[in-house]
């Protein structure tokens, strides 16, 4: 049982840590990033095969997923971050389809649809499974402290206050001098990084990585996670990973005493309490718990301001 | 009875910032009301307010006894109150005859025959009937504004700026279209940057300041008044 | 041999491209009146399918009927649908719709995977056998589904040019305001634009599954290629989704002559990502910024 909790908050760490990532770009520069599975997939590929192929530490590892995440998130936004905000969300959704795509079928980097087994995990091979759980435990709480910091400053920074002024106004911060293109690429590039740091803990961590992990409704539960905590604020990241977590293990344990229900409804009807939850937070909480700070400017007025 | 009466008007478009601080306007069946003043002082703002595409916070705005402050814009143009915004105030996708069309939407009769109608009362949209609105020159768009608003037989129409960007020449053609207009039995609520202009054809003018009207007379003793010749009128 | 290759690609293009159309036009209508991408057009094709299936397969109806009640199934169910889950969201800006029409996405995909399992399932239609005509291979099938694309097609495009409620939602795709002050009720409008679009993509759904199975991942697998046609012809023109429907049908019918089928999707991506640099707002887009 305490094996258990340990794994789930060791979950909830790796998810907080995606939920930041998403925070820097959704929640705080406003850029709709669809691709959360793919970084995380090229976070975990990347990290998997370098220590498995080239017996990399899994330090190195994880620093090479961090840059080859951003890296991927500054190819796929450069072409796109000039245009409207929805192209963006498509061609990041298209992008994690297509890492997808890659991971299943070029069998001889990835091993196709078998997925790469055997990745090494920090002192794996010394400790019974729950002392590597609290190792493990460990490494993710620093990791995720590390990226907390990160992000926190972030926020604080002049840097963070000029995302934000992108996510509510756009023109008024491009009026204002500043070129967004160079702030949202960036943002983009750090997001993406945070999300394959994401990619690489889970895969030292389960030790089993395949393409069927990485599909877009993992996307989706960030989203959760990041709405239902307070989006644009990195504490709520962390908080809304622990509400995530809480619901969808719960679910699973409710939803298998409900008689006369097979493996395929079960797993349906968790996903369909998922997508239910987002829109139910978003329509009745879009502040999530921890709301990002008191809002200064009304967003009313776009009520009722015609558009042109 | 006023064919519009508003009185104490509060609105703006946040729920914390009122361009409005209380307006008293009236309109009486026939005339063309001119609505100067500076920029920001609530002219536009009050004519939204009227059309319903501003809610009004405190006040009333009464036409022929009823209040439709607040209605939904639809239910306001059924009662005869039309409104030409100054910007966007044609279909750019559309053709001049399906602005026209869409013009008609409330119309209940014959729709066919009063677009007809229309089009041979304005004969530079008669030959452009085919060609898209965005295609139009400044003048013309304004025209079919116009034109689109009138199908629907209003009582009262309320225009914003209808010469703003157009050539002087342009711009008194403009206005004497707007005559014409109200010549057929339409009253007119006429908000102008060129004072001089819409002076010549308006029975009676407000001068607002700040979200309030501050002067109101008619034509004949704004023309005269020292103070508006030489804030409005150049001398 | 090569020659005529490519003659059967080009045609297996055409085919797959109308059939693409009637989905991306739903798509396009719906951002030209709501001005968001309804990721929901992925499950409502799923939706038309499965309700084409039921109706065909379990109650026995002619495949028309069937078409009819796809049509009409996923209409609703794009009405129903977006009153509940994405209007009251309508205020937060357009990303934020986008993301709920995902997770409604989500939702209506897993209620039917709930009902009907994730087996591949087919239409009770006879099997036939391709026509040869002079070395290429034609599915009657195919023909079917290229007759009742075109038919509606042409029947989309009439409604618009036509009629006073295709004018109507011109009216409002084009300026709102302006309509709502000419009596025009947007919110009528957007009920109207929802269900033909949702209509669209469910029709578009059940076509494409007559072609392979009725199964929860109908939608999904076209999702990109749909975005594409439209994104291509320029998000909220519809003789764009056409133009795009066919570019992306043929681009990816084409490219299986060179690459390995199970990269087809990723074709839709790259040609995204070329029409988008380009030509950021697509062949018939205005508003590109």
């Amino acid at each position: 049982m305490v094996n258990y909790l340990i794994a789930m908050l060791v979950t909830v760490g790796i998810y907080a840590v995606l939920a930041l990532g998403l925070n820097v770009t959704w929640g705080m520069a406003g850029i709709a990033n669809l691709g959360l599975a793919g970084f995380m997939a090229v976070g975990a590929y990347t990290t998997a095969l370098v220590t498995k192929t080239f017996g990399f530490s899994i330090a190195a590892g994880m620093c090479l997923a961090v840059f080859a995440s951003a890296a991927l998130g500054i190819l796929v936004s450069v072409g796109t971050l000039r245009l409207r905000g929805d192209y963006l969300a498509i061609v990041t959704l298209g992008f994690a389809e297509i890492v997808r795509l890659i991971a299943s079928n070029e069998t001889w980097l990835t091993n196709g649809t078998d997925g790469i087994a055997g990745i090494s995990g920090p002192w794996r091979g010394q400790l019974s499974p729950v002392q590597f759980n609290w190792v493990y435990l460990g490494v993710t709480a620093a990791l995720l402290a590390v990226s907390l910091l990160v992000c926190q400053l972030l926020a604080r920074a002049p840097y963070g206050r000029v995302l934000r002024a992108i996510r509510d106004d756009e023109t008024l911060v491009s009026v204002a001098g500043k070129s967004t293109f160079r702030f949202k690429l960036q943002a983009m590039a750090i997001g993406a990084g945070i999300m394959g740091l994401g990619g690489a803990m889970y895969a030292h961590y389960i030790s089993y990585i395949s393409p069927d992990v990485f599909r877009s409704l993992i996307s989706l539960y960030i989203f959760l996670a990041l709405t239902v905590g307070g989006t644009g604020n990195n504490y709520g990241a962390l908080f809304g990973s622990l509400v995530l977590i809480a619901l969808l293990e719960g679910s699973r344990f409710v939803f298998a005493t409900v008689p006369a229900i097979n493996a395929v409804q079960l797993a349906a009807a968790r996903e369909m309490l998922i997508g239910l939850g987002l829109l139910l937070v978003l329509r009745f909480a879009p502040e999530g718990l921890i709301p990002e700070r008191p809002k200064i400017f009304t967003r009313a007025a776009t009520d009722i301001t015609p558009r042109n | 009875m006023s064919i519009l009466a508003v009185e104490g008007l509060i609105a703006g478009y946040t729920a914390s910032d009122m361009v409005l601080k209380g307006v008293d306007f009236r309109v009486e069946e026939g005339e063309i009301v001119g609505v100067f003043g500076p920029n920001g002082a609530g002219k536009s703002t009050l004519l939204k307010a009227i059309a319903g595409l501003i809610k009004p916070r405190q006040g009333s705005i009464r036409t022929g006894g009823e209040d439709i402050g607040g209605r939904h814009p639809t239910e306001i143009a059924k009662r005869g109150v039309v409104f030409v915004p100054q910007e966007a105030n044609v279909f750019n996708a559309m053709s001049v005859e399906e602005n026209l069309e869409i013009g008609a939407f409330l119309h209940s009769g014959d729709r066919s025959r009063i677009i007809g109608k229309m089009l041979s009362r304005f004969p530079e949209l008669q030959a452009k009937r085919k060609a898209k609105a965005r295609s139009l020159s400044g003048g013309q768009r304004q025209v079919l504004a116009m034109a689109m608003a009138l199908i629907v037989e209003p009582h009262l129409m309320l225009l914003d700026e209808p010469s703003a960007g157009l050539s002087p020449i342009a711009s008194e053609r403009l206005l004497d279209v707007v005559h014409e207009i109200n010549r057929h039995g339409v009253t007119v609520v006429l908000v102008e940057q060129n004072v001089r202009a819409a002076l010549r054809i308006a029975t009676r003018g407000y001068i607002f300041v700040d979200g309030r009207n501050s002067v109101e007379g008619s034509a004949h003793e704004l023309a005269s008044d020292p103070d508006v010749r030489r804030k409005f009128l150049g001398h | 041999m090569a020659g005529l290759e490519i003659v059967q690609s080009l045609i297996n293009g055409v085919v797959y491209g109308t059939l693409l159309t009637l989905p991306a036009m739903g798509l396009t209508i719906i951002y030209a009146v709501l001005r968001f991408p309804s990721f929901a057009v992925a499950a409502h094709a799923t939706v038309g399918a499965f309700a084409g299936y039921v109706a065909n397969a379990v109650f026995g109806m002619p495949l028309l009927l069937a078409f009819a009640a796809g049509f009409l199934v996923s209409g609703l169910v794009g009405v129903l649908s977006d009153e509940a889950a994405l209007k009251p969201l309508r205020g937060r800006g357009p990303l934020t719709v986008a993301i709920a029409s995902i997770a409604l996405t989500i939702v209506l995909e897993n209620v039917l995977r709930f009902a009907f399992g994730n087996e591949l399932r087919g239409y009770d239609v006879p099997l036939q056998r391709d026509w040869m005509i002079s070395g290429i291979r034609i599915g009657p099938q195919q023909v079917v589904n290229l007759v009742v694309s075109v038919v509606l097609m042409l029947a989309i495009f009439a409604f618009f040019k036509f009629t006073r409620a295709g004018k109507a939602m011109r009216a409002v795709a084009d300026n709102p305001m302006l309509a709502s002050i000419r009596g025009v009720d947007p919110n009528m409008v957007r009920r109207f634009a929802n269900f033909f679009g949702m209509a669209l993509a469910g029709l578009g759904g059940m076509l494409i599954a007559l072609d392979t199975s009725v199964n929860p991942l109908v939608g999904f697998r076209i999702m990109l290629p749909i975005f594409a046609a439209a994104i291509v012809g320029g998000m909220g023109s519809v003789p764009g989704a056409v133009v795009g429907g066919l570019t992306i049908g043929i681009a990816e019918q084409m490219s299986l002559l060179v690459i390995p089928p199970i990269y087809r999707t990723a074709v839709s991506f790259g040609v995204i990502m070329i029409v988008l640099t380009i030509r950021p707002a697509g062949f018939f887009g205005e508003r590109g910024n």
